[in-house]
């Protein structure tokens, strides 16, 4: 693999044969640039996943927008090595991030054919190192930096008010699964619910049902970790964490699940028209920091009344649970996979097949729960 | 002749006898069992195609000249879809081949050989898709390509 900045040049952009670690010094003191100009700097601090994270914002525009889907985290006190993100928009600090460094970079393959630089996932492919990883989501026009020695970070954006709602939902992933990696934990895109005993993952890609069935515990003896992204780890025991309070749902299952309601934000709908909620502070009680992991349930929705379980194998689990999480997480490779395996082969796997009535959900999820 | 696997764009993990694959360049995914998981691991050994069609044809009942075909077969699929290369570094293995043979195929109960077969996905091929179709504005950032201007 080769980088070649002389393919598709571009004469109107900066000439820069930069390193991604002069980059990342770049951007640290555009950032600082914007907290002065700004004249606002706010912070806050969260424990997740067992890990203090700071974060540190220039303006308030992106405080008010991505704080809320963290707020049920506790404050995270005192850590040898935390994480510090550093969090601005150009427009409301009247800012400009130059163009980024790596226009006209290719990825050349040994056959010789070249690639493209970006993925839907977010990998800005030949740019990265051991130390600096960069990430930008073309659809959100954000970047994420990460400077691993440092533990140090950044997420810009252009425009505070354009992300869309995952961004606000669910916000930071890319860099909480690169830094919290390290630490044996892996985000992935599962919903998960339980109670202090254990609960259950709810994996596989969108549309299966894994908001239905987070939400419609809500009204059960069961607790809520998530609906779409979670912690997990392998060691020692299979343990989900909670990293957002925030889930998605249509307008017409708001309706079937009509008591979470009071959540519901009225600004924020996604580009497939669900709505978020968030939970805290309204559910603050139905909200649990983590569970031992018991089982993970592949959800399919069905044209039945009845909700049942039938046995997976292990294989299904494990494309349930890694593909869709594989999708989403940048530069997520080998090392991801190897956790979720491990997992998958501590528990056992069910296809959940939802049926209609929603309340019956949490029964069966309860009952697998204690028979685990 | 020698394969490698096409770290690291290229992923897998065994569980309970399948081992499922991911392209990350192209967004298929994989999955092999039986005979066919047998393969992989041994490829991923850095067994070449004779020590592996020996280890075959002590571990299952069938013709000699069947297995090489079937294995062969798969050798050129595994290729074509980017998940294997040819290792042109040959002889480094991580273990001695003959060994590796005698340990994975031990005991008398041989099963009768079963032509490998790679299961092919493509469902999350979108997601995954390389170099997104996007515009690029003046400031030099990449973004969404609108059919409606005004979205």
């Amino acid at each position: 693999m080769s980088l070649d900045p002389s393919e598709k040049p571009s004469p109107s952009h900066r000439e820069l044969a930069i390193d991604p670690l002069a980059f990342f010094q770049e951007i640290f003191e555009i950032f600082l640039h914007a907290e002065r100009t700004s004249g606002v700097s706010l912070s806050r601090s969260y424990r997740i996943g067992g890990h203090v994270v700071h974060l540190r914002f220039a303006g308030s525009e992106l405080h008010q927008i991505l704080t809320p889907a963290l707020a049920h985290h506790p404050a995270g006190g005192e850590e040898i090595r935390p994480l510090t993100v550093c969090i601005w928009d150009d427009i409301s600090t009247q800012t400009q991030m130059p163009p980024p460094p790596w226009t006209g970079y290719a990825v050349y393959r040994p056959t010789g054919d070249s690639q493209g630089l970006y993925t839907n996932r977010g990998d800005v492919r030949g740019f990265s190192n051991e130390r600096i990883l960069v990430s930008y989501n073309w659809e959100a026009n954000s970047m994420t930096l990460l400077d691993k020695r440092l533990n140090l970070a950044m997420y810009w954006t252009h425009d505070a008010r354009r992300l869309p709602s995952y961004e606000i939902s669910a916000p930071l992933r890319t860099v909480l699964h690169w830094w919290l990696n390290q630490f044996g934990l892996q985000f992935v895109h599962s919903g998960a619910v339980g109670n202090t005993h254990g609960g259950v993952l709810l994996s596989g890609k969108g549309g299966v049902g894994k908001s239905t069935t987070s939400l419609a515990c809500l009204n059960a003896n069961l607790r809520y970790v998530s609906d779409d992204y979670c912690l997990i780890t392998a060691d020692p025991v299979p343990y989900a964490y909670s990293v957002y309070n925030t889930a998605k749902l249509h307008p017409n299952t708001i309706r079937q699940i009509s008591s979470v309601e009071p959540a519901l934000s009225s600004k924020c709908y996604d580009d497939t028209d669900k709505a978020v909620l968030f939970l805290y502070p309204h559910f603050a009680e139905k909200i649990i920091t983590g569970f031992p992991i018991r089982a993970i349930l592949i959800p399919r929705i069905t044209d039945n009344q009845a909700t049942t379980v039938t046995h997976a194998s292990p294989g299904d689990g494990l494309r349930a649970l890694a593909l869709s999480t594989m999708s989403q997480l940048a530069y997520a490779g080998q090392p991801s996979l190897a956790i979720m395996q491990k997992i998958v082969h501590q528990v056992p796997c069910y296809h959940l097949h939802l049926g209609a009535d929603l309340s019956a959900i949490p029964h069966v999820i309860t009952k697998l729960i204690h028979e685990g | 002749m020698h394969f490698k696997i096409n770290n690291p764009q290229v992923i897998h993990e065994t569980i309970d006898g399948e081992v499922v694959i991911v392209n990350l360049d192209t967004g298929n995914y994989y999955s092999l069992d039986k005979t066919g998981a047998h393969i992989w691991n041994l490829i991923e050994k850095n067994l070449s195609l004779r020590h592996i069609t020996e280890f075959l044809a002590r571990r299952f009942e069938g013709k000699q000249e069947d297995i090489e075909k079937a294995l062969h077969r798969l050798a050129e699929e595994l290729m074509r879809e980017g998940l294997i290369t040819e290792d042109t570094a040959s002889g480094i293995g991580t273990g001695d081949p003959l060994s590796i043979v005698e340990e994975q195929a031990g005991g008398d109960n041989r099963q009768t050989f079963e032509a490998p077969f790679l299961h092919k996905y493509n469902d999350m091929q979108e997601l995954l898709l390389l170099d997104p179709i996007h515009e690029v504005d003046e400031t030099g950032w990449p973004h969404v390509k609108r059919d409606n201007p005004s979205q």
